[in-house]
């Protein structure tokens, strides 16, 4: 470009240059370098933003590390008063709290998305779908609220003594029943993920081609065959962002596990009616009281959960490219 | 079908084939139905928790709610007096000065965020673009992590402040509204840029005068979006703002805020307090309502405009 500009310069007469530098070729170029020099500048900015806010939750993990050594991930024991920190506990915790709501989840969420895109008249669809939609910006805390005072004095009274009479005591459904703990804290987590599994999967079902479902019909296909042998096939990978995505929800959900779990942060989890506690519902409770080497403690449980939640999420957004998933 | 049979009468073998398989058919259908039956059973299992924290927070927190608990600051039952609850506006205060002020900074800072990740190209470019992406399910209780170890010591001088409250619900707010637009931008029908382009505008007109208006409606659900998740947050504020029991509109001291004194509410030891509880959730649940309620609006109104 100057290379132009100079031959153009020396070659014509001074009118041609004026007309290279003239305000409005002028305008052009650097307007548009303006704006490319501000993207640059900007996509610096979010760069050092994510290392920024990465590195520090590194940093800040060290000192739990140092403190505690690789006892960290095969001790269970996670003491407060005693300053023993060990996060076995707390990471089964929030394994099998997330298993539990996918156990509730995934079938009902995927049965309520099948049904919504494929059983209901079309204006019932865009009603029953921001529906449940709407479970998903009911905010944590009120799961909290309803799930210590509503849904706890039924785990307590009615699903946990049949569950223990169902299978007489076994394994996983045995010892005391308190009504909160590992069980109703899947169960409320598997509330809060179900909006994000119907809808997310029933985007994959809308995009289902019509012409497979027609042609399965046309075959003589049942409307059961339909949904389950076809759509549900050609929807897998959606499907299975929706579930991916869920599970990463699950596994970061903080206030509401905080409240509903007990915080049993000691005891490695034997049966679905323990109290117990999640990765991010232990930073919740107990970081603002935290002294000393805790403090580094809960710095290390942060940098578990944010690379497993990182993690999923990474791959829910590599299975799902299509679309922004917001909920 | 039943042509065909009448018009071929002689051959009986046939005749049991098809009725057989018309009773195949019919136990597949019938299978089929009650199969179907669970899948819509399982939509109806999906609304009822819906419908009972519907229900629940508007028959309990009606019954807490009143000009006095709105109006009144918050109070400590004791011993002696455990009703003495007072009210919620010290939090009101707060929540509507920090969600106020946090998402006024994240519209402009989300919006220019989206451009660049819209505009972003290259192996950093995309990295950046799948980060956010990733960034929107992180659990916010890591942005309060973050604001407290990296800047309540340097810029708060380790004191508890609405400021750093607003900060972390900014951040947290960011890769949301920044990924809304990012895919309202790219959603806009690329005749649309060419035909800026070719007309003469710059790459920036074109974003400033075509792309970004054609996206405001979408841009708009993921603002609101942003401002209903801020409004319900409590883990980003819970470790760098402190407890404000006055009200006070000064962003920069201690803070209280709704869904904060609610994980205090829940873990104190007074019933009182465990029903005022059900009162904020009412109000969090009413305003949530609303801003998706007005998101909602909006998006219909763009799509059939």
């Amino acid at each position: 470009m100057p290379m132009d500009q100079s031959t153009t310069s020396t070659n014509a007469a001074g009118d041609l240059s004026n007309v290279s530098s003239s305000p409005k070729f002028n305008l052009a170029a650097r307007g548009d370098g303006r704006y490319n020099i501000a993207m640059r500048i900007g996509q610096a900015l979010l760069a050092i933003f994510i290392i920024v806010f990465f590195g520090s939750i590194i940093i800040q993990s060290i000192p739990g590390w140092q403190s505690a050594g690789f006892g960290f991930f095969t001790s269970t024991d996670w003491s407060n008063a005693d300053f023993k920190f060990g996060a076995l506990s707390l990471i089964a915790g929030t394994l099998v709290t997330t298993f539990i709501a996918l156990l509730f989840a995934v079938p009902v969420g995927i049965s309520a998305a099948l049904s919504i895109q494929f059983l209901l008249h079309r204006r019932l669809r865009v009603f029953f779908s921001s529906l449940v939609e709407v479970l998903a910006i009911v905010p944590s805390i009120v799961f909290g609220v309803w799930g210590v005072a509503v849904i706890s004095p039924w785990t307590q009274h009615t699903l946990e003594p049949f569950l223990r009479d169902i299978s007489g005591g076994a394994p996983p459904f045995q010892g005391e029943i308190y009504g909160i703990g590992l069980l109703l804290g899947g169960l409320v987590l598997g509330v809060m993920i179900l909006p994000t599994v119907v809808a997310v999967s029933r985007d994959a079902f809308a995009m289902v081609p019509q012409t497979l479902i027609e042609g399965a019909y046309g075959l003589g296909a049942t409307r059961t065959q339909v949904l389950f042998r076809v759509a549900l096939p050609a929807a897998r990978r959606g499907v299975l962002g929706a579930v991916t995505l869920g599970t990463g929800r699950a596994l970061g959900e903080t206030v509401a596990m905080a409240t509903i779990l007990g915080g049993v942060t000691n005891k490695f989890p034997s049966s679905a009616f323990d109290l117990g506690a999640t990765l991010a519902s232990t930073i919740a409770r107990d970081f603002l009281e935290a002294t000393g080497s805790q403090v580094g403690a809960l710095g290390s449980l942060a940098l578990i959960l944010t690379v497993i939640v990182f993690a999923v999420n990474y791959i829910a957004r590599k299975i799902i490219t299509r679309q922004a998933v917001m909920l | 079908m039943t042509t065909m049979t009448s018009n071929m009468p002689e051959t009986d073998s046939r005749l049991d084939l098809q009725q057989l398989m018309r009773q195949k058919y019919r136990r597949r259908v019938i299978v089929g139905n009650i199969i179907l039956a669970f899948v819509m059973a399982a939509l109806v299992v999906a609304l009822i928790p819906l419908l009972s924290i519907v229900i629940s927070v508007i028959d309990r927190g009606s019954k807490v709610l009143s000009t006095a608990f709105l109006t009144q600051v918050q109070q400590d039952p004791f011993a002696f007096d455990p009703y003495a609850i007072g009210g919620v506006w010290n939090a009101i205060v707060g929540s509507l000065v920090m969600d106020g002020i946090a998402i006024g900074a994240a519209i402009p800072l989300g919006i220019f965020s989206g451009v660049i990740l819209s505009d972003a190209k290259g192996k950093i470019g995309t990295t950046i673009h799948r980060i956010f992406d990733v960034m929107i399910g992180l659990p916010s209780i890591l942005f309060g992590l973050f604001v407290f170890f990296v800047l309540l010591g340097p810029v708060f001088n380790n004191a508890y402040s609405g400021m750093a409250g607003v900060i972390a619900l900014t951040l947290m707010s960011i890769p949301l509204i920044a990924v809304a637009t990012e895919s309202a931008i790219s959603a806009v029908p690329p005749t649309l840029n060419e035909a800026g382009l070719a007309l003469g505008a710059l790459p920036s007109r074109v974003m400033w005068n075509i792309k970004l208006p054609a996206a405001r409606p979408a841009i708009l659900t993921g603002v609101l979006l942003a401002l209903s998740r801020a409004v319900g947050e409590t883990a980003p504020v819970l470790f760098v703002i402190g407890q404000s029991r006055e009200a006070n509109w000064n962003p920069a001291a201690e803070q209280s805020s709704l869904p904060t004194l609610t994980f205090q509410y829940l873990q104190g030891f007074f019933p009182s307090q465990r029903e005022a509880a059900w009162g904020i959730a009412l109000i969090l649940m009413t305003v949530v309502f609303l801003v998706n309620l007005t998101s909602r609006i909006i998006s219909a109104r763009s799509q059939r405009g």
